[in-house]
């Protein structure tokens, strides 16, 4: 093999190495439906990568992996309900809310 | 207890002081989480964003919203395009399944009350899934 052979291979070969090493993550969309029931689908090879924190692996609640489907409920308030006097009664229906749905759950 | 942020946001700094203090006395996990897409090269939005759209109005929306949609279509459609911050995210799971609490917005007027609200739910919250 000539010399200039060789330094192409090796140039080659280091390029390639440095490629893999400093792959940058694709543009996505991460992909969060809906509501009743929340369906939360994590997907992508790179999803850990997503958002600062919360699409982190390290901050999943234990047992669940990314690409995993969480089934539950979300709520939507402003602050402004948040902040008047009358939340704690709002809060109470909640939670009575959500009991009742999840003993229908549980029946059905 | 999750805070979706930008950092062009006055209001979300000031909020952030406030949730780092909850965060302290209660001991609930905070994490500041920046949305937007133009600093990263991955696309994250807020949350709230697409409950502007037609499809989440007629899905899940009161009547009332209905209405309004109806009404100013327009409007809705910039407000589907703008994003909206800080929107604060009470996560805990409940019978194995995950509850949101989505608390969209931020007012200094009567905040107090507000914080002490938000410490009320995160009491029960704690009281209802281990207690």
């Amino acid at each position: 093999m000539s010399v200039t052979a060789m330094n192409d291979f090796f140039n080659f070969l280091i390029e390639n190495i440095i490629n893999a090493l400093t792959r940058r993550p694709r543009k996505e969309e991460v992909t969060i439906t809906i509501e009743s029931p929340l369906n939360i689908v994590r997907s992508g090879e790179f999803a850990e990568l997503r958002g600062r924190h919360a699409f982190s692996p390290k901050f999943l609640p234990e047992g669940m992996k990314v690409k995993d489907q969480v089934e539950g409920e979300r709520i939507y308030m402003s602050w402004r309900e948040l902040a008047s006097d009358k939340f704690f009664e709002d809060v109470e229906k909640m939670f009575e809310f959500m009991q009742k749905r999840a003993k229908e759950e549980k029946v059905s | 207890m999750r805070l979706q942020y930008r950092p062009t946001c006055p209001r979300c700094d000031e909020l952030i002081e406030l949730l780092m203090e909850v965060s302290a006395r209660t001991g609930v996990q905070f994490i500041p989480e920046m949305v937007g897409a133009e600093l990263e090269t991955h696309a994250v939005f807020d949350e709230v964003r697409k409950t502007y759209s037609e499809s989440w109005i007629k899905n899940f929306g009161t009547d009332k919203q209905k209405k309004l949609y109806e009404k100013a279509k327009p409007l809705f459609m910039h407000l589907e395009e703008s994003s909206t911050v800080p929107v604060l995210i009470l996560e805990w799971d409940a019978d194995g399944k995950k509850r949101q609490l989505v608390i969209k917005g931020f007012l200094k007027e009567g905040f107090e009350t507000a914080i002490k609200n938000l410490i009320y739910v995160i009491s029960e919250i704690t009281k209802r899934s281990y207690g």
